[in-house]
């Protein structure tokens, strides 16, 4: 028996060397560094809570996770309800299923950084398709990038179209439903509505978790796009966060402070900040699933 | 430009992830697992270098300098590095374009990083009090290194706490340029003098369309980020005081912050908004290249861009300096220096090939070579004479620019990034109608005070 612990061990120890060295002690390690005043050249000086503190008191810091706030708690919910939209579209028996499925995830096979940089033109306020659109529909048309009340409504525009990810998993999970269900409840006359509520819903809402809890920790990670956004339309300096701040990220926040002002101890307790609060939210969802999630086993 | 440009797209998609990652698992760079490039910086006891071109001297020791340019810029440095390790039998340099400063700093924490590289002055200050910097008031006083032309400002912004950190390359400021064509349609004869001008001339210049969106934009609004600090210096401003006191609530920035609310109210801050943000700087769409901007502040690089990079012809456009105060024209030729700098690093395996190196970079003889290529003004005044700068776009107006004693630097201060997006910031909100002008230099204020 303790043979095989220790030969099982052994086995295991290519990942756990990995683990303990590269994972657990950066981790470990980065704690420590929220505690300390650090700018990585001199040696961490410790300074209690002060980082946290001051985190606490800093207007970029709320902003920022405002604005990481919205693009989840609004964007996740949008995504979500799109995703399984096109999901059930895609789920029905029409000629030429094939060719449409590979349509709406292709979005996702481009890389971000190519795709964001073709909604920058997209969305360009006064060259952009979509207000050349706008315009011969005689609405309204933002200046997406400009205007910090339409910044983030754009990353939601941009981020429905590359949901592809969430088709693929809902669709599969959609042909899990047993069609005897169906054809009962057809039976006992149950319309399309009522199916949907009672066997469909029921029936994809372990996947429905799943794909909320990604969401949330892929949300509160979001970069990429923001990023490049900034960048590119007009902001000539690292420590941009676009119009009026609408697109410093939380991420792009703490990035800045770690690498641009040389704060890692406040970068550090930032990252510790994210992780309680991703941790909160998901326990929050988990422990709220046992109202709304059903598994077929049981 | 080029740099500048690197400067904000650089640090790619890949590096942004690996920050993040790292970030959230305590970026321990010293402690194993860096994901820097391994450069064997060796150092003075290493192995010969091989490639020794004179094997008479086979102690040659090699210098690693990593460089933030890129394409011709970039080759242009090598051609320079070339020159180096022919002129002389020591030291090798080996040199490497890095074109993302965040990666620098990374490796040179970790101590694998160049033993000479290159920066802007805005972040001498914060790196010299983090001790990443090689002063070299020593290596100067030793040498009897001549820095005596180089234009005090820019001198200035390279020391921090009395000493010098890095040697400055170039100057830069922003000029005015304005687009003749435009100002000939208006029926002006001359470019604005005073803040008062500017407002009444822009006015004038302004085209809108039939939708009210902004057609021709006569103010200098674009690229905003170019106008907070330029025009502030402009106007007389200065962001500290002579005690230390930062100071972004001053006269200066007020003029300069009421004048671009007075244009921005007249034609509408969302035409505005949109016309900025659909161009792209220094590109196709770049309003004053397709005639569609009258008045633009911006650097040394724009004419040399213009014309030998872009290689725009018809376009007609006259430089001259910025506006002064109304009926102060004792602050005239007033403006924000910054400047490229090369320092050794302190972590630097080969301080004595480094300063040899960098002694080298930054002598009469090969700065003119450099700034010919790079199209850009130098940091020692005494070559503006030189005849092979003369060609360089617009050059001789901003030589004669440079000897204005109103230029001033951005306070050398280690929190000099911090500092300087707070004013941004709050400028922004106010230039766009959030804020009074008074309410949002307060608030500067207040939070500049909590960073020193």
């Amino acid at each position: 028996m303790k043979k095989n612990t220790i030969k099982g061990l052994l086995f295991a120890s290519p990942w756990l060397v990995g683990f303990v060295g590269l994972t657990l002690y950066p981790i470990l390690l980065s704690l420590y560094y929220g505690f300390t005043e650090f700018n990585v050249f001199q040696p961490p000086k410790f300074v209690g809570l002060k980082n946290y503190s001051e985190l606490f008191e800093d207007e970029l810091f709320w902003k920022s996770l405002k604005n990481t706030l919205y693009v989840t708690l609004i964007g996740i919910p949008v995504n979500l309800i799109f995703a399984l939209l096109i999901a059930m579209l895609l789920n029905m028996k029409v000629r030429g299923m094939a060719f449409y499925r590979t349509i709406f995830y292709l979005p996702t096979i481009v890389p971000i950084a190519a795709s964001t940089l073709l909604w920058i033109w997209i969305m360009n306020g006064q060259y952009g398709l979509l207000n050349q659109l706008l315009g011969k529909l005689g609405v309204y048309q933002p200046s997406w990038f400009g205007d910090p009340s339409y910044t983030k409504p754009s990353l939601l525009i941009i981020g429905v179209w590359a949901v592809g990810n969430i088709i693929v998993i809902f669709l599969a999970s959609l042909q899990d439903v047993p069609r005897s269900l169906y054809e009962s409840a057809e039976i006992d006359g149950a319309n399309f509505g009522r199916k949907f509520v009672h066997i469909t819903l029921p029936g994809i809402s372990p996947i429905i978790l799943f794909q909320l809890i990604m969401q949330v920790i892929n949300g509160f990670q979001y970069f990429t796009q923001a990023y490049f956004i900034v960048g590119s339309s007009g902001g000539l300096n690292s420590a941009s966060g676009g119009p009026e701040n609408s697109l410093l990220m939380y991420a792009i926040y703490l990035y800045q402070n770690a690498f641009y002002y040389l704060k890692m101890g406040k970068a550090s307790a930032m990252a510790w900040v994210m992780f309680i609060l991703v941790g909160v939210i998901t326990w929050a969802i988990f422990k709220s699933s046992k109202k709304w999630v059903t598994y077929g086993g049981e | 430009m080029n740099k500048k440009g690197l400067q904000k797209l650089g640090t790619g998609f890949l590096t942004a992830t690996i920050a993040i990652s790292l970030s959230l698992t305590g970026c321990s760079t010293n402690n194993g697992g860096s994901s820097e490039p391994s450069k064997s910086a060796g150092g003075a006891s290493s192995q010969p270098a091989s490639e020794s071109p004179k094997s008479e001297n086979k102690e040659r020791s090699e210098v690693s300098f990593w460089y933030l340019w890129t394409g011709a810029e970039g080759e242009a440095m090598e051609k320079l590095i070339a020159e180096f390790n022919g002129s002389q039998d020591q030291y090798t340099v080996k040199g490497l374009s890095v074109p993302d400063m965040q990666k620098i700093i990374v490796a040179l924490s970790s101590g694998s990083g160049p033993d000479v590289t290159d920066n802007f002055s805005s972040n001498t200050a914060s790196y010299a009090e983090k001790g990443i910097l090689e002063p070299l008031d020593e290596y100067i006083a030793r040498d009897n290194y001549d820095i005596s032309d180089f234009v005090p400002a820019v001198l200035d912004s390279s020391k921090y706490d009395g000493k010098l950190y890095a040697l400055p390359s170039n100057v830069s400021f922003n000029m005015m340029f304005y687009n003749k064509k435009l100002f000939a349609e208006a029926g002006i004869a001359n470019p604005p003098k005073t803040d008062e001008e500017l407002l009444e001339f822009a006015v004038k210049l302004t085209q809108v369309n039939a939708d009210k969106t902004i057609k021709v934009l006569g103010f200098p609004d674009y690229p905003f980020v170019y106008y907070p600090n330029s025009m502030t210096y402009a106007m007389g401003g200065d962001y500290i005081s002579a005690d230390g006191k930062l100071t972004p609530n001053n006269p200066g920035t007020l003029t300069a912050l009421k004048l671009i609310q007075s244009y921005r109210e007249q034609f509408g801050q969302d035409n505005i908004a949109k016309f900025s943000s659909s161009a792209k700087y220094m590109d196709a769409t770049d309003p004053f290249m397709t005639g569609n901007q009258a008045i633009r502040f911006d650097g040394p690089w724009f004419g040399h861009i213009v014309k030998n990079v872009l290689k725009i012809t018809d376009l007609d456009y006259g430089v001259a300096p910025l506006p002064a105060p109304a009926g102060k024209p004792e602050l005239a030729g007033g403006g924000e220096v910054s400047s490229s700098t090369f320092f050794i690093a302190k972590s630097a395996k080969n301080k004595e090939g480094a300063w040899a190196f960098l002694s080298w970079l930054m002598s009469k003889e090969t700065m003119v070579k450099m700034n010919k290529d790079f199209g850009s003004l130098p940091a020692r005044s005494s070559l503006y004479d030189d005849p092979s700068l003369q060609s360089i776009p617009d050059f001789q107006a901003f030589a004669e620019a440079a000897k204005s004693p109103n230029l001033k630097s951005f306070p050398a201060i280690s929190v000099q990034a911090e500092y300087n997006k707070v004013i941004a910031d709050e400028f922004e909100l106010a230039a766009n109608g959030k804020k009074s002008a008074e309410d949002a230099l307060k608030a500067a204020e207040e939070k500049s005070q909590k960073l020193q």
